[in-house]
């Protein structure tokens, strides 16, 4: 195979490319967790890299066992052509899909469990030997390839004559789990839309999963042809398209058919996107290729035969998308769609398998050799050009992977940051309480003599929040060195301070400083000095004048709060929204329950039903009697 | 050992969240925080084992994992990570998982949530303190002891299934006349009554979900063989059919050899 | 302003950081490629492994060079030793990388920061008047090897104006902004300059050695692929 034609060389590089991308993302992955790239929620846990990479490229491969059946059991000896790469293909379809699955585990290196664990009631228990069974018959059947050329010739034909039985248990194998993926989504109604969820989902997936492999095996024959400048094989293609036909049509027939059978028929046309996602993956993986096969069209030109065969592999790969995941999106209200890195990895793991795949074809005798053409010869190129070209794309490719993907990714999960209703000043009065032993605030009643000003602090939390005493917390710590604690910009890349550093179930920015203002305010660059005493150290607190130097007059008004936290492990610390709920509502609660057989409907909202101060009793330790 | 179970009274239910704080606090699952994947504190998370639903009418509902007689999960689980216990809780052995994430697809409840901000991931819901107990360290969950009010209370599940119908027959104006977690999955260990209506999700079936999987899964080994033996069968057919034709198109019996027989080994 | 300063320190400098670092890498490689290549085709396959070492060293240390070229070779070494160990070592530096990764080492006092930091752009302008003054410097000089000089300055001039404010005449934001931009340039401009030196050194040896030992008859076979065996040279 010329490998140094132009086209291949512009794949190459655009395959390199995603394959950088990809593996910056992998690394990401593997360094920071599945959430952090990817959109997968507690609601949607299964998303692309199943869909795509394990259900999608587990029936991309099955041209492996299409062709081997057609060429070894029926005798069909016009496709041997075809074997060689359809094997190759599968093959390596199938170390994609253990590529994708070990990005998408969880935990993959745990992957080898299901050999000693077994569970034979588990559909992916059966789905987990089978790939892995064939996955090893793929290489057995292949190995001849790159061995033939090798000096290991005993084994190369040991086991070539081995093929008749490895295809046979191949063609076992893929039975089963082709069909298995399908049984996998069986105990799971509650995750896959009525449309795509049925007891004959094992039967349509190892139909459609016969139909893929024919059209894949177009497909892969076409692109590479086009590719390496060879002619076609369209002659031999276009025998494949009856058997494609008819099986696309039994496919179809079935699928519809199971749907009205089963009363799900008129949701095929109730204007929802499930139905229209539907008609878009039947029409795209069978209707219309089944007309073009049957029909002739695409016998007739080679560009047809094409657009049949991606017609039909895209439509089976959205159906396997929308069974693993996309359909039950409306079902979960999850709103789930794959983010750029998912995809990225998605096609990184393509880009690899396909890269390889290229490799074999330059390298061994995959195709049938073309009478030799009248070759130019090789244009001079500098050594290690093809290394030099394609290791600057990977590494552009890298790199801006890189720069894209989220804080989180590179540096670890954060807290999502949500946005702050202001904190308002209400009244409030002090009450002691015993366990833990401190104080407690709780409002004042109107025209209490020793109510005073706190600041009620909501977040978003839906009507739930706390009582703070600004002024408290700031005496605590000692006035003048208390407001850069909590409030000031005063390390690299603060935005804002955090109440959460010292209250851990509180997320929120506070009221921000503001940096520039103060620049300004104090003349320039020169002012610095007004506040970083040593400018040469680094901007932190320690080497800062506190603010209180300069504001002498600040105090808890609602717009402008400095406060500090108090020790590790001081008993004053401010009640979190559930300690304060359950130390200020619990009692009446119980009570009102008791006495009245009243049930007090809004915990929050206890404050307008009784302004006057609760009782603060404790929780109880146990439970009473 | 009998099956054991909870069973919630929403009437009861004074919706204070002890039984939340308890769960975190015994299980050391630390605190919910927002995130990109569930930005809701108040829902179950992997930090957050069991919580709250609000039912109208100022009503509560306590939601965690059920504990399914015949858990979907568990059948579900390739590596048997997730087990059903003797004493009926479904529990989980992290040395095992390895993060498929089946489990939650298969819940019906959608139960089962995810640590999705790590390099070590757990699957975690609510394992009826399972561990807890058989240490000795407790005899109930933490949950059900934290309860001020005893609505939501732990015992056998025949039990408490008889001590909810004894609560509905005897106020039967008060209570919706069912129990929940009695058929729904096929039974769950967990129950509740209620004087509203406690809304499951549409796609609980009745039918423990395990069975659907089984059904297919019986047939393997004779597909398996079945195909083997077709596969063989058939490709003796064609060959005799070509030979035949062969001899046939040759006229008078010097049969030449089946071309196929002879390249197959190339 | 805040969101030019926060890319500049952030996607911008992830991917000018991963250009540097992979395309390092790469270059490297790939020197160890084209070695593996010579070495094939070379006679003699040893390594010159001595000869590579002492070259290498003496291009480090370049303290022979010192007597030949000194105000160059002193400049140079000055230089080198602001350019790498004051921004390694600053403490704003330290800070601002413990801040984002966890990952802390012990910083330099202000003032021994402020004489690198100072010995790097007086070694740079040095080695800038040198190359414009030596008629050879300036002959074999193209334009990016000012250009090079250029880039490095930037990113140190602007450092030690945003650390003393006291000194720096134009608005602080704008400074450091460009500080960020222009490192995140330079960073960036790795691979591609002479500045991959850095990774360079030992292999351009390694090469340069390997390729120039011929086996002892390799004239004559030269002279035999031109077919002009018997002529004079």
């Amino acid at each position: 195979m010329d490998a140094g034609n132009s086209r291949v060389r512009t794949t190459k590089a655009v395959l390199w490319f995603i394959v950088g991308f990809a593996i910056i993302v992998g690394a990401a992955r593997f360094l920071t967790g599945l959430g952090t790239v990817t959109n997968l929620t507690d609601r949607t846990p299964w998303g692309l890299w199943v869909g795509f990479d394990v259900l999608g490229g587990v029936a991309l491969a099955a041209g492996g066992f299409v062709i081997a059946a057609s060429v070894y059991i029926l005798r069909r000896e016009k496709f041997r052509p075809l074997l060689r790469p359809a094997i190759l293909t599968a093959f390596l379809g199938y170390a994609a899909v253990a590529a994708g699955l070990l990005v998408d585990l969880g935990r993959p290196w745990n992957i080898w469990r299901p050999m000693f664990f077994w569970q034979h009631h588990s559909a992916l228990f059966e789905v987990a030997w089978c790939v892995m069974l064939y996955l090893s018959v793929l290489a057995l059947e292949f190995a001849p390839v790159p061995l033939e050329s090798s000096r290991f010739h005993r084994l190369t034909k040991a086991l070539k004559s081995a093929s008749l039985p490895l295809v046979i248990l191949g063609i076992m194998l893929s039975t089963l789990h082709q069909s298995s993926l399908g049984t996998l989504f069986l105990i799971a109604p509650a995750r896959v839309h009525p449309l795509w969820y049925t007891p004959l989902l094992p039967l349509l997936f190892f139909i459609s999963a016969v139909a893929l492999g024919m059209a894949m095996v177009v497909v892969e024959s076409k692109a590479s042809a086009w590719l390496y400048r060879k002619r076609p094989e369209d002659h031999v293609l276009s025998s494949l398209l009856r058997p494609l036909g008819f099986t696309l049509l039994l496919y179809a027939g079935i699928r519809i058919g199971d749907l009205v059978a089963r009363g799900e028929g008129a949701g095929l046309f109730d204007g929802s996107w499930e139905s229209a996602l539907f008609w878009l993956e039947t029409g795209l993986s069978s209707l219309l290729p089944a007309a073009s096969a049957l029909s002739g069209l695409a016998r007739r030109s080679g560009k047809a035969l094409f657009a049949t065969g991606l017609m039909v592999v895209s439509g089976f790969v959205l159906h396997r998308i929308d069974v693993g995941g996309v359909s039950g999106v409306g079902l979960t209200d999850s709103g789930y769609f794959p983010s750029l890195f998912e995809i990225s990895l998605s096609l990184g793991v393509v880009s690899g398998a396909i890269l390889l795949f290229l490799f074999f074809v330059e390298r061994y005798r995959v195709y049938d050799p073309e009478p030799a053409p009248a070759r130019r010869p090789a244009a001079c190129r500098a050594p290690l050009a093809a290394a030099r070209a394609y290791s600057s794309v990977f590494v552009a490719g890298a790199a801006i992977a890189f720069a894209l993907l989220p804080g989180g990714a590179v540096f670890g999960a954060k807290p999502l940051d949500m946005p702050v209703t202001g904190a308002r000043r209400v009244l409030a009065v002090e009450k002691t309480r015993e366990n833990p032993p401190g104080k407690m605030l709780v409002f004042a009643a109107r025209g209490a003599a020793e109510a005073r000003e706190v600041l009620l602090v909501d977040g978003n939390r839906s009507g739930e929040y706390a009582l703070f005493d600004h002024e408290a917390h700031m005496k605590r710590q000692g006035e003048k060195e208390s407001c850069g604690i909590c409030h000031h910009l005063n390390r690299p890349n603060d935005r804002e301070s955090s109440c959460f550093e010292c209250h851990r179930d509180a997320w929120q920015p506070t009221d921000i400083f503001r940096h520039g203002a103060h620049i300004e305010a104090t003349g320039g660059n020169r002012g610095c000095t007004e506040c970083h005493v040593t400018p040469a150290a680094p901007k932190t607190r320690a080497a800062t004048r506190p603010c209180r130097e300069c504001h002498e007059d600040m105090v808890a008004t609602g717009k402008r709060e400095f406060v500090a936290p108090p020790a590790a492990d001081s008993p004053f610390h401010a009640p979190g929204y559930m300690d304060a709920m359950h130390g200020t509502c619990r009692k009446c609660h119980e009570e009102e329950d008791r006495t009245k057989g009243v049930k007090v409907p809004e915990l929050a909202l206890c404050s307008t039903c009784h302004p006057e101060a609760v009782d603060l009793s404790p929780r109880p330790a146990g439970r009473k009697d | 050992m009998s099956h054991k179970g909870i069973l919630t009274d929403v009437t009861r239910c004074i919706g204070c969240a002890s039984c939340v704080t308890a769960c975190r606090e015994a299980n050391d699952t630390g605190s919910p925080v927002p995130t990109p994947w569930q930005p809701d504190v108040n829902e179950l998370s992997a930090t957050r084992w069991t919580t709250l639903d609000r039912l109208p009418g100022g009503r509560f509902v306590r939601r965690q994992c059920r504990h399914c007689l015949e858990p979907a999960c568990a059948s579900a689980c390739p590596v048997g990570a997730l087990q059903k216990a003797p004493d009926g809780a479904v529990i989980y052995d992290s040395a095992r998982c390895m993060g498929c994430r089946y489990c939650m697809m298969a819940c019906p409840f959608a139960i089962p949530r995810y640590s999705w901000d790590t390099a070590v991931p757990y699957v975690r819901k609510c394992v009826l303190c399972h561990d807890r107990i058989a240490r000795g360290e407790a005899t109930e969950p933490a949950c059900t002891e934290a309860c001020p009010v005893e609505a939501t209370i732990f015992g056998d599940r025949e039990a408490l299934l008889a001590e909810a119908k004894r609560r509905i027959a005897e106020k039967p104006d008060l209570y919706v006349d069912r129990v929940w977690g009695e058929h729904e999955a096929g039974g769950t260990g967990i129950l509740n009554i209620s004087d509203v209506d406690i809304p499951l999700p549409a796609t609980v079936p009745t039918d423990p979900l395990p069975e659907r999987t089984m059904k297919v899964l019986r047939t393997v080994p004779a597909v398996f063989v079945g195909v083997g033996a077709a596969m063989v069968s058939l490709r003796w057919l064609i060959g005799r059919r070509d030979r035949l034709r062969a001899e046939a198109a040759s006229g008078d019996g010097h049969t030449e050899a089946p071309a196929t027989d002879e390249k197959e080994n190339h | 302003m805040d969101a030019w300063l926060d890319f500049a320190r952030g996607p911008a400098f992830r991917f000018a950081l991963a250009v540097m670092v992979l395309g390092l890498l790469r270059h490297f490689a790939l020197a160890l490629l084209s070695v593996r290549a010579i070495l094939r085709r070379a006679g003699d396959k040893t390594l010159p492994v001595t000869q590579i070492r002492k070259a290498t060293l003496s291009w480090l240390f370049p303290v022979k060079k010192l007597g030949h070229h000194t105000l160059f070779a002193a400049a140079s070494v000055l230089f080198h030793l602001g350019a790498i160990v004051a921004p390694l070592l600053l403490a704003a530096h330290v800070t601002l990388i413990e801040a984002s990764t966890g990952l802390a080492w012990p910083a330099l006092n202000p003032l021994a920061a402020d004489i690198l930091t100072l010995l790097a752009i007086g070694g740079l302008l040095v080695l800038f008047v040198v190359r414009i003054a030596k008629r050879a410097a300036r002959d074999l000089s193209q334009r990016s090897d000012y250009g090079v000089l250029l880039l490095v300055l930037v990113p140190f001039v602007t450092g030690f104006l945003a650390a003393h404010p006291g000194l720096n005449p134009f608005p602080f934001t704008a400074v450091l902004l460009l500080h960020f931009l222009s490192a995140d340039l330079l960073l960036f401009m790795f691979p591609f300059t002479k500045l991959v030196h850095v990774v360079l050194l030992p292999a351009t040896q390694l090469v340069s050695e390997a390729a120039w030992r011929f086996d002892p008859d390799a004239g004559e076979k030269v002279a035999k692929a031109l077919g002009k065996e018997n002529q004079r040279i």
